[in-house]
């Protein structure tokens, strides 16, 4: 939870309405992101770390922290297979 | 229809939203502002247009990436060769808009609302046989009379050139199919493929649509699917597609090899004369020896 992530370089992102949409230009396919997504997808900046990411969320959302910390890892995940995001030092 | 059908369709249409689309290629035009533009991302400007439908805008992306098949052949939109990033066959494409003289096509409309009564339920053609709302709703009848030896006279015509253009091999016509269906409210066909076999097996090569309908169109959706494939492994794409629009008076071809769908189809009234209508056919050929892709 201390990994800190930023958007790859070459993401192109939809924001179509209230549909978002991420896209690798390596891979080419097309990630939507739920409400959820999108509120961690707006804090990883290549700053905060995955668990700072995950406290915010459960202050703003008033989930369990376990929860909120399974549900990041398992959206970064989604995103690095994807190649959606970069590991920062 | 089939729950797995509607995911899928739903799927398909928020990829191929033109609005997503378009907001993607402008990100990738101003990336690719500052630098020379690679085969990649040629490739993926491409594939961004031919979800979104935009035929124009994608025969001229392949006219940049492509230039000497597209000179070539000029009735092209997407030329033969190439894969998807997932590494499905991209399906070569002829779109020809504006087909025929605007009273052709009127002439086969009103044809076709005149002989409603011999329009029918459409069955699978694999399986069993039979109706099956879950996997395929339209009508369709292989009896009429209206422009129907003009367009095998048009295709017979003109075979050598898809071939060439498709860089299908010159196999001879066994049988040409021929038909005209119907898509009313709700009407669409699940994910399917035209010919299952090898190159050469017997079987449907070359599948054809012409698009018609009541000018302006009364209905929506009722879009084609053609997923990247990979004809050999009865494999296809997931999220890599060309999408075309049932444009009245539009003829489209493609190897019958790859996997299609069409989409749902909406028809507010439902009346039979509004719906999406298409004469289909299929060039059949023998069992050859010749030098096939798959």
């Amino acid at each position: 939870m201390q990994q800190i992530f930023a958007p790859a370089d070459d993401v192109l992102m939809s924001d179509a309405g209230e549909l978002k949409v991420l896209m690798s230009m390596q891979q080419g396919h097309f990630v939507e992101l739920n409400a959820t997504g999108r509120a961690i997808w707006e804090r990883l900046d290549g700053m905060a770390t995955l668990a700072a990411i995950a406290a915010d969320l459960q202050d703003v959302y008033d989930i369990p922290p376990e929860q909120c910390e399974a549900e990041v890892l398992e959206f970064v995940g989604n995103l690095r297979e994807h190649r959606l995001v970069e590991p920062r030092d | 229809m089939h729950e797995s059908a509607r995911i899928q369709y739903d799927m398909l249409a928020r990829i191929g939203d033109a609005g997503i689309n378009a907001a993607l290629i402008a990100q990738l035009d101003a990336k690719l502002a500052d630098t020379a533009p690679n085969t990649d991302q040629r490739q993926m400007r491409a594939n961004l247009l031919r979800r979104s439908g935009d035929i124009d805008a994608t025969r001229d992306a392949y006219r940049t990436l492509v230039p000497g098949a597209m000179e070539a052949h000029p009735q092209l939109t997407i030329p033969p060769g190439l894969t998807s990033k997932d590494g499905q066959r991209i399906a070569p494409l002829i779109v020809i808009d504006d087909l025929l003289p605007a009273a052709a096509m009127e002439a086969l409309y009103r044809h076709a609302c005149d002989i409603a009564d011999r329009f029918r339920h459409a069955r699978l053609s694999s399986g069993e046989n039979l109706y099956d709302p879950d996997k395929r709703e339209t009508l369709l009848t292989w009896e009429f009379e209206v422009l129907r030896q003009h367009f095998l006279d048009y295709v017979a015509d003109n075979l050598y050139g898809f071939q060439d253009a498709l860089e299908l091999p010159r196999f001879t016509v066994e049988r040409s199919e021929i038909k005209l269906t119907n898509h009313l409210e709700g009407g669409f066909f699940n994910t399917h493929r035209d010919n299952h076999g090898s190159g050469r097996e017997a079987g449907r090569a070359l599948t054809w649509l012409y698009y018609f309908s009541a000018t302006p169109p009364r209905f929506a959706g009722g879009e084609l699917f053609i997923l990247d494939s990979d004809p050999a492994n009865a494999g296809c794409s997931d999220s890599f597609f060309t999408k075309v629009e049932p444009r009245a008076n539009r003829f489209v071809a493609f190897p019958s090899w790859f996997y299609h769908a069409v989409g749902p189809t909406h028809v507010p009234g439902n009346a039979f004369a509004d719906g999406r209508f298409a004469v289909s056919g299929h060039l059949h050929k023998p069992a050859d020896t010749l030098d096939w892709p798959w």
